[in-house]
């Protein structure tokens, strides 16, 4: 009920921002979109969120408070902790807040999880294998003692991300999921080295591009039609970081993220990194299987306008994820004390390539300060961040993170490209503060 | 773009929203038709998408009819749904694009 409600907030801001401003808080833009918060108004909006909002003048007209926008956290599903997101139970999809995304290393139990069919049944050991072929000298049928005597072992921490994560901030909503900004995790996981298999299995000349196969079944129960079945190009998949895992945080991997083995290709769109693998098959070209044609995780390759039909043989499947960040402590809607500094920390990430520079605000982004920013442990890898905020006055206030990789490229205020199905939204996460 | 007197309730439902949400967890309204909004189309939307996935998935998003038709024209070509009867599908279409529709 409550995130019936919530949603329909969100969508009175997505319709009309300004109408929405004039109808929930009676807040009006003057003729410069700022400076509009008066009377009623901001009476209004102070009350709603709680408190008076010292750097109205600054706050953009049509924009929603942090306060309000947040997910819901009143949901619960069996077998992971409670105060998860549940996008969908069938298949089941389910989002972390960003406050419980505050660990260097994601637990297991806080890890999103993001499903095209079923959840299957952990599969006997025994009767697990994978098998390497296509474009190979020699076809591997490995099992997984075979997986884990004869290969080098690598522990990495890797960040996956939902290739659509940010996408309920999209106008008009694209299909999928609407994550906010938690589809996201970096666990260590413990594995081989995908490139070291297809040495052992030999490349042939003509390879180009994996298909990855798994044991999950189609949502509509047909045994021949897989669930997803997509694949990268050999660069990435011969990048010494995309490792067949067996291990997450040292256990197990436990079934919903793809026992006994899956794929981790980081910084791509997680969707590469198929759970409960038992093939990869090497191409001669751009795998097709289920997820890789049509509109699904494929973009524009030229920008176009909210809404638009785009042609398929305009789309292009996504490479690398992009520069991202997001605070994990404190909780949106925490009280602070005013004329104190209170400590803001989270993460940040950019796909392939990593950040350089983490800026906070607390004015609505009309000035930044610079956060402490740690290397990652290992490429690909998320990094922390930390920053020291002071609220001088009381009342409302949002904290804004912003990252910029070690190309200059940093996260935009406002969501970016519009694209059919709602994919790389990396605008900045805010949260709500009451100074005290 | 909705009429006035929807944008005034969704307004005080969203202050009531607030008001919850700082209160206990609320149990979930309208378990019926897997939380379909009532309306002309519901029963007959709910069998047509329940075999195979969680209501959630269509609850959770908010198309065109244009949009709403590729949907099903995607679930028929490649996700291995039965072919609706012509006027089936009409009575689903304006059930969707009415009650999880947007504007244009």
């Amino acid at each position: 009920m409550s995130k019936k409600i919530e949603r329909g907030l969100c969508e009175l801001y997505h319709e009309d921002p300004e109408r929405a401003d004039a109808v929930v808080f009676g807040r009006v833009p003057e003729s410069n979109r700022r400076g509009f918060l008066k009377g009623a108004g901001l009476a209004a909006m102070g009350a709603a969120v709680g408190g008076a909002i010292p750097f109205s003048a600054n706050m953009p007209a049509g924009l929603i408070p942090a306060a309000l926008a947040q997910g819901s956290t009143d949901f619960r599903l069996e077998g992971k902790m409670d105060g998860l997101i549940v996008r969908n139970d069938r298949p089941v999809n389910i989002e972390t807040p960003a406050h419980l995304l505050d660990d260097d290393i994601t637990p297991a139990d806080k890890f999103f999880v993001r499903n095209n069919g079923t959840l299957p049944d952990p599969i006997n050991l025994a009767d697990w294998s994978l098998k390497i072929d296509g474009e190979v000298e020699n076809e591997l049928e490995l099992s997984y003692d075979d997986l884990v005597n004869d290969f080098e072992h690598v522990t990495l921490r890797l960040q996956l991300e939902c290739g659509g994560n940010g996408r309920a901030g999209f106008n008009p909503p694209p299909r999928g999921n609407q994550w906010m900004i938690g589809a996201i995790g970096n666990a260590e996981w413990t594995g081989v080295r995908l490139s070291d298999i297809l040495r052992r299995a030999g490349l042939k000349a003509s390879a180009v591009y994996t298909g990855h196969y798994s044991y999950d079944e189609h949502l509509s129960g047909d045994p021949d039609r897989p669930a997803i079945s997509r694949g990268g190009p050999i660069d990435k998949m011969m990048d010494p970081h995309t490792i067949v895992a067996f291990k997450m945080n040292g256990e197990d991997i436990p079934a919903a993220h793809g026992y006994p083995v899956r794929m981790v290709a980081p910084g791509w769109p997680g969707s590469v990194s198929q759970k409960w693998l038992t093939r990869v098959w090497v191409r001669d070209k751009e795998h097709d299987g289920p997820g890789m044609t049509g509109m699904s995780y494929r973009v524009p390759r030229h920008p176009v306008e909210p809404g638009a039909e785009v042609p398929a043989e305009d789309m292009m499947v996504m490479g690398s994820m992009i520069v991202k960040s997001l605070i994990s402590f404190p909780e949106t809607g925490v009280e602070v004390p005013a004329g104190r500094p209170f400590e803001v920390r989270g993460h940040a990430w950019a796909g392939d390539d990593w950040v350089e520079t983490m800026e906070v605000s607390l004015d609505y982004g009309a000035t930044w300060q610079r956060a402490e920013l740690s290397p990652p442990p290992n490429k690909y890898s998320w990094q922390r961040w930390r920053a020291n905020l002071t609220p001088r006055n009381v009342g409302y206030y949002e904290v804004w993170a912003r990252a910029t990789d070690q190309n200059g490229r940093a996260q935009p205020m406002v969501v970016p490209g519009w694209n059919p199905r709602g994919y790389l939204n990396n605008s900045c996460h805010r949260i709500a503060v009451m100074a005290v | 773009m909705k009429k006035k007197n929807e944008y005034l309730s969704l307004a005080s439902a969203a202050v009531v929203a607030l008001a919850l949400s700082l209160s206990t967890g609320i149990a979930k309204a309208d378990e019926d038709f897997g939380g379909l909004p009532e309306g002309e189309g519901q029963e007959l939307t709910f069998y047509a998408c329940q075999g195979c996935h969680s209501l959630m998935t269509v609850t959770n998003q908010r198309f065109s009819r244009r949009v709403w038709d590729e949907v099903l024209d995607w679930m028929v070509d490649e996700q291995g749904m039965a072919e609706l009867p012509d006027e089936d599908r009409e009575v689903i279409l304006d059930y969707l694009s009415t009650h999880l529709g947007i504007e244009g």
